[in-house]
């Protein structure tokens, strides 16, 4: 199963706030939507909801529009909220019906979700009561009993302690395996690389850039070097004075050194120049950015598309 | 519309197991009755009151001085005493001194003293005079009938004849054409259920409008919006409120009915009473035709404005003016009731403005005089207007909803409707 969204528009009166939007999910992987605040993101999620039409451009699954009757959409939004007064099961199920389930076959789902949760003591407590992360279970549940094909997770982790945040990853694990799609928005980029095969970065109602992470980072120029050594101002200083034939620059951020060589060609002479000298390496290897800095990069205000280090 | 039922069926369960709703209900049909009953109940006490004492009530009756320094011939006591009316009291003859007499009721050997001075001329010396005393009124009477009565036969009228004279009364008869109404006798069913519409309406508007900036100001909206037609949800609000509503009126209005036929022989002589309660079935037809069209278009309003908030605090300012446009209406009608004046040039036009109507209109059938087809088109009206608010009200919702922020002026409120539905073409 692919979802795919194609050529979004949307503007809000003289706001335009999509402006051709482009990315594909499927099934049995998760998507790392990516953006600033205020990039589009809520929009787009609510364009695939149908909570809005688009002002053009097609949301489709396998080919034909997306029918949210018949493939059942779940949604953790990012503002958290469900009816804080009432009985939880009570309102899960007014939730699991609306989204067209059975009375019955959404008592088993909560159960079960309940149970897999390890929230079962709180089914007759009115959510009011209970702490923020138990609350957040609560919303993340309300997303999954009705057994969705596509789950869109907005910021799924914030408020969560590490044993649940922990739980939850098994959880988002367990639904890829399922075959879900997973659309998966965040700032927290560790959880979006630990999950996510591919990235689209929205950027000002655009995708500046969408594709599998690991393609992504390989496309990077593979003449940069990283080196971990206690000595890498030594090293830094030998590379300057003698090794001028290969390094054009160099850099240290925190314990690395980061060094530019003058051609992806040149990386094995570099490391026999400095095996050569004996110096105490930890390790050396090519420069992958972080999912972070490529964010900051293709978001930042000083976004420039010519250097990408 | 399956969709509709489920959100329908929980909005109404909101209220109808809500505790205080049901704690409302219950009170309201305790109190209407409680109060129905209030002839029978204070029967009873009064029976044990009399079976308690022993039965003796001669000794019972209040002891009252009388002294006649009138100079009248005959005996003032004798005469008060033979007064069915003043039954309660005993008047004993004394011939003693102002100041003597005061002593006695200061010390409690007589409830009051009564001084005549002339044959339409006296003092009552009392200690106290209860709130609901009825004691000069009644004695003023027989102390006018007695001063008639030596008049006239001081004049050769027999006894006799001098009775009838002055218990002579008037028997009328008010015959209606089918067309009038006697305002009197409709004065208090209407008022009565002019007052029931008031409050079922603006108390269920506003527990829709709060129910709705709840689901926001909780961002519980966020899902709902994203599980349901934003249509389905505010309809399915509107109509559970509306049934909640209509259940509570049903059951207050059934149970004073059930208690006044439970207790009819105890209002037999009560007209005002007897004339809530013989108001025509039609009547009780349109207050509920009334109420569910007023009800909706009214809760429409509430529904939408209060879906443009997003904080509790902001909602009581958005919904302002529908409840100052209810007010007014209520006021008016209120005036002109009391006024007498249900058919005057400005309840005529406010029987056909549909904020206006439900009241206005509902007060004219009941009181004043309304030829049929003012009465369907007032109707029409109103049942067009309902829809048509419903349709713009849920235009309204769908934006508002996911509004947040500082809630919109009407005129940003409009381009906005303008910029959707050139979109949605």
């Amino acid at each position: 199963m692919e979802l795919s969204v194609s050529e979004i528009t949307k503007s809000f009166g003289e706001n335009k706030v999509l402006e051709g939007v482009n990315f594909k999910a499927t099934s049995g992987s998760a998507l790392g939507l990516l953006g600033r605040n205020g990039a589009g993101k809520t929009t787009t999620i609510r364009i695939i909801m149908g909570v809005f039409p688009p002002n053009s451009g097609y949301v489709t699954v396998n080919g034909r529009p997306l029918d949210k009757d018949k493939l059942s959409v779940g949604y953790l939004p990012e503002d958290r909220g469900l009816y804080p007064k009432h009985v939880i099961g009570e309102q899960l199920i007014y939730l699991a019906r609306l989204r067209g389930m059975k009375a019955k076959d959404a008592k088993a789902s909560i159960a079960h979700w309940m149970k897999r949760l390890e929230m079962q003591e709180y089914a007759n407590k009115k959510l009011i009561t209970l702490s923020k992360g138990n609350q957040q279970k609560i919303q993340l549940m309300a997303s999954l009993i009705a057994d969705p094909k596509l789950i869109i997770l907005d910021e799924p982790f914030s408020g969560l302690d590490p044993v649940n945040a922990s739980m939850l990853k098994d959880v988002v694990q367990e639904l890829i395996q399922d075959g879900k799609i997973v659309l998966f928005s965040s700032h927290q980029m560790n959880y979006v690389e630990e999950f996510c095969d591919s990235i689209a970065i929205l950027h000002q109602g655009k995708i500046v850039l969408d594709g599998q992470i690991r393609d992504i980072k390989r496309s990077y120029d593979r003449s940069i070097i990283t080196v971990r050594s206690m000595q890498n101002d030594v090293i830094e200083n030998f590379c300057l004075a003698r090794l001028r034939d290969l390094v054009g620059q160099t850099r240290k951020k925190r314990d690395e050194l980061i060094i530019s060589l003058k051609g992806p060609d040149q990386k094995n002479k570099l490391i026999g120049a400095l095996a050569a000298q004996n110096f105490d390496l930890d390790s050396i290897g090519v420069y992958e950015p972080t999912l972070e800095d490529i964010f900051v990069q293709y978001t930042g205000d000083d976004m420039q598309t010519g250097e990408r280090v | 519309m399956k969709q509709l039922k489920t959100i329908f069926d929980f909005e109404f369960g909101n209220y109808a197991k809500r505790k205080s709703f049901l704690i409302l209900t219950i009170g309201l049909m305790l109190i209407v009755a409680v109060v129905l009953s209030w002839p029978r109940i204070s029967e009873l006490f009064a029976k044990e009151q009399i079976s308690g004492t022993g039965g003796d009530t001669a000794a019972e009756r209040v002891q009252i001085a009388l002294i006649d320094e009138s100079g009248g011939q005959s005996d003032a006591a004798l005469y008060f005493n033979a007064v069915p009316a003043l039954g309660k009291y005993r008047f004993v003859s004394l011939n003693i001194s102002v100041s003597e007499a005061e002593k006695k009721v200061e010390s409690g050997e007589y409830n009051s003293a009564i001084v005549l001075t002339g044959p339409l001329v006296y003092t009552r010396i009392a200690r106290n005079i209860p709130m609901n005393d009825s004691f000069a009124y009644t004695f003023e009477n027989a102390l006018l009938t007695r001063y008639r009565q030596q008049r006239l036969a001081a004049y050769g009228v027999s006894e006799a004849d001098a009775d009838t004279i002055l218990n002579a009364f008037v028997t009328g008869t008010v015959k209606m054409t089918s067309e009038g109404k006697d305002q009197m006798q409709n004065f208090f069913y209407t008022y009565i259920l002019i007052f029931l519409l008031y409050f079922a309406i603006i108390v269920y508007g506003q527990m829709v409008a709060s129910s709705v900036a709840t689901e926001k100001s909780s961002r519980a909206m966020e899902l709902l919006i994203t599980s349901a037609n934003p249509k389905s949800l505010m309809f399915g609000k509107v109509l559970g409120a509306s049934l909640a509503g209509m259940l509570q009126l049903v059951l207050v209005l059934g149970t004073a009915y059930l208690f006044y036929n439970l207790n009819a022989p105890y209002y037999t002589d009560s007209a005002i009473v007897q004339s809530i309660f013989a108001m025509p079935i039609s009547m009780l037809l349109y207050t509920l035709l009334f109420f569910i069209l007023g009800f909706l278009l009214y809760a429409f309003l509430y529904a939408s404005l209060a879906s443009l908030v997003s904080r509790m605090e902001e909602l009581s300012t958005i919904v302002l003016p529908v409840t100052f446009l209810f007010v007014i209406a209520f006021m008016v009608v209120m005036f002109s009731m009391s006024g007498g004046k249900v058919d005057s040039p400005l309840m005529v036009l406010c029987s056909f403005i549909p904020f206006t109507s439900p009241m206005a209109m509902f007060t004219r059938i009941a009181m004043g005089e309304v030829v049929a087809w003012q009465i369907t088109a007032s109707i029409a009206i109103l049942i067009i207007s309902t829809i048509g608010v419903g349709i713009l009200a849920a235009k309204i919702y769908r934006l508002g909803v996911l509004l947040y922020g500082t809630p919109p002026k009407p005129n940003q409120i409009l381009r906005m409707l303008k910029a959707d539905k050139a979109q949605l073409r």
